[in-house]
């Protein structure tokens, strides 16, 4: 649906010479298919606003290519630029852009009406359009008001029903629930995902929030400093994060670096760490002697009272250090040798400082990241 | 638990990085893209820019650095070779900043006051703050001597039984800034109320919220986001004070303070008119306010933080004075009745009277219409009110639709040297109206369309010398305006061109509108190039106001004065029914 | 309803265009009055502001061997024959001329009024200062454009016309009723400025009015009230008056000058200094014009018994020379001349004819401006006048 190839943006850098050019995307590829709903996900400053951007037609890359359905948007190669207006694409603003001087049926009506004569829509056509999208979004009632008078989320699903009108083949999101309080956020998050997979909509969603890209995502691609770090399902993003960038974005996680010793299946490892060996997981390919990095999440080590009754590979004895009440959950600081942990337990389990503790860290949920050098 | 995040991203991609970023393409230029109307409008509107102020500015330096003898300083060595041009410069300089503060506090008050909160009497506010636009200068000036002189001033007759005689002196350096303050004060209240008006209160009411105190409030959350507007009102006032002429002539030579202007106008009137010697003025000002727009073309590239008119939750709502809401009107009254009611009211007994004398009862009691008669019975009074207002609107309609598309052109767009555009366009504002005048006479008698000796001419002038402003109105509103309501519409499908009319023009009606009411009533006014430009048949108010003054008939001339105030009130009126169907709804 | 909204805008660019449109497509001279049909002859076209015209525009010579044709063939005709056949001339070349001035509506109209209706020449009025009306001429002249035909501006512009080369020397009769301060050989006076000392009378008693130049000056510090462009006046009294007929140094009179100006405010503008004393702001104002004292009459001002010499600045009437109408431009000097000085004098001017006993009485004693000379020592009095100024109020200032 979307295939976005070898992608380059930079802005001119402080000096303003091209030295300094900072590379706001760097060389990025996506592929998105229809009915996705695909989420740019990151911290703010990691180009994937000027990813979606490009695609929209609102920023004018260096190089690279676009190609929407079987219609090339931007094609450096070619010197094609299609302008944004003739795009035909849907996007809601991290603001909504929603036009004060105008009420909702005219805010919604407008791309509709500045389409060129031969393919306007004609006068009740246009209502009925009109009318319906609002009734999508649960506006109808509240055509005739000024938009400026509408409520926040209202002001959102304002802002969705005029990306929708033109039915396009393409969503782009930006950050759109960012601007609602928590509560809100919680509603229109899955309202949002209901419209999408009812209509069939093919979306990007540029989010810096990973509880909503979890939720929403049909794939996830994870971007930092230009470039896209890990592209995968959400499940398998969470679980498998692909760099210590990733495992740490998304969630939470526990850091500890090792040494490779041995392969022990198609994606299991042996490593041993300054505390003791352990098992792990790695979609990497590996070779014994590899400086990595483990991570493995909070909630995913598991403690128990006393000393281990048998050592191994992954089971370590420590001590707590301190503990929180968290409402859901409990979180425990350990330590362990030199090394401090967190784990995360259900609320069943809360241990006092300095209580002696046997830890587990399952193989299948510890990530190998290799440390490169 | 922190880490570099780009230590280890190359691991998984497969993508080749690390590359030197590929050298930005450029497309070629294509001239078909002329019918596209973005670029033909564009182009247009950048080429009258730059021919309009180019024209003079082109004469201004040809006359500054050419003489017989070819290229040459002299110009510059006669200007600035004076001897005492320290005392001229300090005076100006004390003079210029005074009534720019004065202009700028009571303008941005006043605005605040009138747009932010809910102040009493707002209708009144706004139409009589505009007062001082339409008096004829040379009038407003008057009616200072006549309240504040110390030997006849009124309000100095009324405070003598309490102060003693001569309570107050005009004739001194403050008295000068105070009512230069004064009458530029609706200038920047009208800039002010463009600014303020399309302001998300959201921001002031969470730190109203917060426990912040309204004063509190202004400085810190309203001023900051009005920076724009704030910097435009500066730049204007200090150019205008610098430049002025009837407050120090009237004012500050019968006592002897001397300032810098007085020079220029004294070698405009001998002759021949040293043109070389008033250019190095204007081309010394001319870069010190360069400067002044190449920083802040630069500055506000990081300028999303003035972006009031946001797509979110934009309300205008007034934020309201509590128990201090009379006690604050009460003030506002009282500076009402100091810089408008007051000198209204000289203007309105003068026109009364067959010679000005200290009011009494005998002279209130003995009141005449004849100057008004004698206004009416001019043969070409009704004409030169049509000319006048015709110019007036025209060019005023020109202007804020040109400098629109330029504002867009600078805020917005990202093309290298915009800048320049915004420099252009605010030459004419350091070029005297005189030089203006005489190069516009020279360019036009060798054209060879008969633009000469028709109307065109004086409506190229007055595009041309309220292009400045036109320009200060127009960008002021478009910092204002949201990046993101604009590429909303583009996404939408809308061309440029319909984004354009659509969204921003809508949005800008605040700031283009107030522009535009400003534009309209100073153009009455406009003295020096109207009266060397206009032709017989074509005479406008100027010429009126120009022979009454010159020939001592002020009380004719306060006739047409407040018949003028009563025309402006209706204008003002109107054109307020007029932006309030196209603005955002409040 | 987005066509409803575009209304207002697209409704006042219609409106601006159209009136636009409208205002200007009438040619601008084109007055209400229609012109006298004209004699069907060539002439037809002579709208004063057409660039066309522009490029016929005459070159000096041969306008002034035209107007010298002119003057020949009226040559021995009596005067009321010289003026019906001056009106014949005009009429063959279009029945219009156009007339560039200083003088104000009030005071020149009926000059205007009275000429088109005895003549049947209709004028082309334009009005500015005398320095912008000078201007323009110049500017006009330089680009070849037969703007103007006849020119009335103070006597100092006059000079620089003059200097120009841009003034056709005239011949004609009426030279000789012309004060000799105004008699020059290509512009006469048609008025004359005086310059004279007035005082408020509710402040100043008839016992303590100045009846001196020196009393004026030094009797009044404080509330005295001066010009700040008077320079001429100024020139003509120190060497004319001080120096010449005092028997002063130049240098002492200019100290006098000085001296009064330390003590007094500096105004500019004439009407404004005239309207501060009738207000009663200044007692006494020592260069005030002689015909605004006339608009004041009602006032408390009075300027009599005057202080002697009064000086006279001579204003001046004369042909441009690009002129294309020669016979018209003639015929309205010459009316300026003769008929129009009563209506000038009726308006409280000082008729440039001696034939006509008006204005400033004859019994008070002027001195006419040099205007030739102190065209020469220009740089000298403005400097000295500016220095004299610079004084100002330096002994009341705290």
């Amino acid at each position: 649906m979307l295939t976005i190839t070898d992608l380059v943006k930079s802005y001119p850098g402080p000096k303003g010479d091209k030295a300094s050019r900072v590379l706001a995307v760097d060389n990025v590829s996506i592929e998105v298919e229809e009915g996705q709903l695909y989420t740019l996900l990151g911290p703010s400053g990691c180009g994937k606003t000027t990813t979606l951007r490009s695609v929209a037609g609102l920023e004018d890359p260096d190089s690279g290519r676009i190609v929407v359905g079987d219609k090339t948007f931007y094609d450096s190669e070619k010197q094609v630029l299609v302008p944004a207006n003739k795009r035909g694409l849907g996007m809601v603003f991290q603001s909504y852009a929603i036009w004060p001087h105008m009420n909702v049926y005219d805010n919604v009506a407008f791309p509709l009406t500045v389409e060129s004569r031969s393919t306007r829509l004609g006068k009740k056509e246009m209502t009925e359009r009109v009318e319906r999208v609002l009734a999508v979004v649960q506006l109808d009632h509240l055509a005739g008001r000024q938009a400026t008078d509408l409520s926040g989320g209202q002001q959102q699903r304002l802002a969705l029903a005029r990306a929708l009108v033109m039915q396009p083949p393409l969503l782009l999101l930006d950050e759109p629930l960012s601007n609602l309080d928590a509560k809100l956020r919680e509603e229109m998050r899955f309202e949002l995902k209901r419209l999408q997979r009812d209509l069939n909509i093919t979306a990007i969603y540029v989010t810096h929030d990973q509880v909503e890209a979890l939720a929403m995502s049909n794939v996830i691609a994870v971007m930092n400093g230009g470039v896209i770090e890990q592209v995968g399902r959400p499940r398998d993003v969470y679980n498998r994060p692909a760099s210590k960038f990733v495992a740490d974005f998304i969630g939470s996680s526990n850091f500890f670096d090792g040494v490779v010793d041995r392969r022990e299946g198609t994606d299991r490892y042996a490593v041993s760490t300054d505390e003791g060996e352990i098992f792990a997981t790695s979609q990497y390919d590996l070779a014994p002697g590899a400086k990595v990095t483990v991570a493995i999440r909070p909630e995913h080590v598991q403690i128990e009272e006393g000393r281990p009754e048998q050592a191994g590979p992954g089971i370590w004895s420590g001590r707590v250090t301190a503990r929180a009440f968290l409402g859901d959950s409990v979180e425990h600081k350990l330590e362990v040798g030199k090394l401090e942990l967190q784990a995360r337990c259900h609320t069943d389990l809360s241990l006092p400082a300095n209580t002696e503790i046997s830890i587990v860290l399952p193989p299948e949920w510890c990530s190998l990241i290799p440390t490169g050098e | 638990m922190s880490q570099a995040p780009t230590t280890d991203r190359n691991a998984l991609d497969a993508l080749p990085t690390g590359n030197p970023p590929p050298k930005p393409k450029r497309m070629r230029f294509d001239w078909r893209k002329l019918r596209d109307p973005k670029t033909f409008i564009i182009v247009a509107v950048v080429l009258v820019i730059g021919y309009l102020s180019l024209v003079p500015l082109l004469y201004l330096l040809w006359g500054t650095f050419f003489d017989s003898t070819g290229l040459t300083g002299a110009a510059f060595e006669r200007a600035y070779g004076t001897t005492g041009l320290g005392e001229l410069v300090y005076n100006s300089m004390v003079f210029a900043t005074g009534a720019t503060l004065v202009s700028v506090v009571m303008g941005t008050l006043l605005a605040f006051l009138t747009e932010r909160t809910d102040v009493p009497l707002k209708r009144l506010i706004f139409a009589g703050s505009l007062i001082p636009l339409i008096i004829p200068g040379i009038l407003y000036t008057i009616a200072w001597i006549f309240l504040a002189s110390p030997r006849i001033g009124l309000i100095n007759k009324w405070l003598e039984p309490f102060f003693g005689p001569g309570t107050f002196d005009v004739f001194t350096l403050y008295g000068m800034i105070i009512v230069q303050g004064m009458d530029n004060a609706p200038l920047v209240f009208l800039l002010m109320v463009a600014a303020f008006r399309s302001m998300d209160p959201s921001l002031e009411e969470s730190a109203l919220m917060s426990g912040a105190s309204l004063p509190h409030v202004f400085r810190k959350v309203t001023l900051p986001l009005a920076k724009p507007a704030l910097f435009a009102a500066f730049l204007i006032m200090a150019v205008k004070n610098i430049e002025a002429f009837e407050t120090p002539a009237l004012l500050g030579m019968p006592k002897g303070i001397w300032v810098f202007t007085s020079r220029i106008w004294r070698v405009l009137s001998t002759h021949p008119a040293d043109y070389g010697q008033a250019g190095a003025y204007s081309i010394s000002l001319l870069l010190i306010t360069s400067l002044g727009i190449y920083f802040q073309t630069r500055y506000s590239r990081r300028g999303k933080q003035f972006q009031t008119v946001t797509g979110k939750g934009f309300r205008p709502r007034p934020m309201p004075l509590g128990r201090f809401r009379s006690l604050i009107g009460g003030a506002l009254l009282f500076y009402f009745f100091i810089a408008i009611v007051l000198p209204a009211f000289i203007l309105l007994y003068m026109s009364t009277q067959p010679f000005y004398q200290v009011p009494s009862i005998e002279t209130m009691t003995n009141l005449s219409f004849e100057n008004y008669r004698y206004v009416f019975d001019h043969s070409q009074t009704m004409r030169a009110f049509r000319n006048s207002f015709v110019l007036g609107i025209s060019s005023a309609t020109l202007v804020m639709f040109g400098t629109a598309v330029a504002s867009w052109l600078v805020v917005r767009s990202k093309l290298p040297g915009r800048w320049m555009v915004d420099n252009l366009a605010f030459v004419p504002l350091v070029i005297p109206g005189l030089v203006l005048g005489v190069a516009l006479l020279f360019v036009y008698l060798r054209f060879p369309i008969a633009i000469y000796g028709t109307m065109w001419i004086l409506l190229i002038s007055y595009v041309t010398r309220y292009m400045p402003y036109g320009m200060r109105y127009a960008s002021t509103s478009m910092y204002q305006i949201g990046g993101e309501l604009e590429e909303s519409a583009q996404v939408s499908g809308a061309t440029w061109w319909q984004t354009f009319r659509r969204i921003n023009l809508p949005l800008l009606v605040p700031g283009l509108l107030a522009g535009w009411i400003y534009i309209v009533m100073t153009s009455v006014r406009e003295l020096s190039s109207s009266i060397l430009l206009y032709s017989p048949g074509n005479e406008v108010l100027a010429v009126m106001i120009f022979e009454q003054y010159e020939n001592g008939q002020f009380t004719e001339l306060a006739a047409l004065g407040t018949l003028l105030i009563v025309a402006l009130v209706i204008l003002v009126y109107a054109a307020q029914r007029l932006g309030a169907n196209i603005g955002v709804k409040s | 309803m987005g066509r409803g909204r575009i209304r207002p805008l697209a409704a006042a660019s219609l409106f601006t265009i159209m009136a636009m449109v409208a205002a200007c497509s009438t040619p601008p001279t084109a007055d209400e009055e229609q012109p006298v049909a004209g004699s069907g002859e060539e002439g037809e076209e002579v709208e004063t502001v057409d660039p066309e015209t522009a490029e016929e525009a005459a070159d000096a010579d041969s306008a002034q061997s035209a107007l010298d044709e002119v003057t020949a063939e009226l040559e021995g005709l009596d005067p009321d024959a010289r003026r019906a056949r001056l009106i014949e001339l005009a009429m063959e070349e279009g029945g219009e001329v156009s007339f560039y001035g200083s003088t104000n509506i009030d005071d020149i109209g009926p000059v205007i009024d009275a000429f088109e209706d005895d003549t049947g020449i209709s004028i082309s009025h334009y009005r500015a200062g005398a320095s912008t009306v000078m201007n323009r001429i110049l500017q006009e002249a330089d680009a070849g454009f037969a703007g103007s035909d006849v020119v009335q501006i103070n006597g100092p512009e006059m000079l620089v016309l003059s200097g120009e080369d841009l003034l056709l020397t005239l011949d004609t009769p009426i030279a000789e009723d012309i004060v000799e301060a105004g008699r020059f050989d290509d512009w006469l006076a048609p008025y004359v400025n005086a310059f004279i000392v007035g005082w408020n009378t509710n402040r100043v008693s008839p016992e303590e009015a100045p009846t001196t130049y020196e009393e004026a000056f030094s009797n009044f510090s404080g509330t005295l009230a001066m010009d700040v462009d008077d320079f001429d006046w100024f020139a003509t009294l120190v060497d004319e008056y001080f120096v010449g007929e005092l028997g002063m140094s130049e240098e002492e009179a200019v100290e006098l000058f000085k001296e009064a100006a330390s003590g007094a405010s500096v105004i500019r503008g004439h009407s404004l200094g005239a309207e501060l004393v009738v207000a009663g702001e200044y007692d006494v104002h020592v260069s005030l014009y002689h015909h605004h004292t006339a608009r004041h009459a009602d006032g408390p001002m009075d300027w009599q018994p005057a202080i002697e010499p009064v000086v006279v600045r001579p204003n001046g009437v004369g042909i441009v020379s690009t002129t294309t109408r020669p016979a018209s431009s003639l015929l309205l000097v010459e009316y300026m001349l003769t008929d129009g000085q009563q209506y000038l004098a009726d308006v409280g001017r000082t008729p440039g004819s001696t034939a006509i006993e008006a204005g400033l009485p004859s019994d008070i004693r002027t001195i006419g401006v040099d205007l030739l000379k102190l065209e020469e020592e220009r740089e000298k009095w403005e400097g000295l006048y500016e220095e004299v100024v610079r004084e100002s109020g330096s002994a009341v200032r705290e």
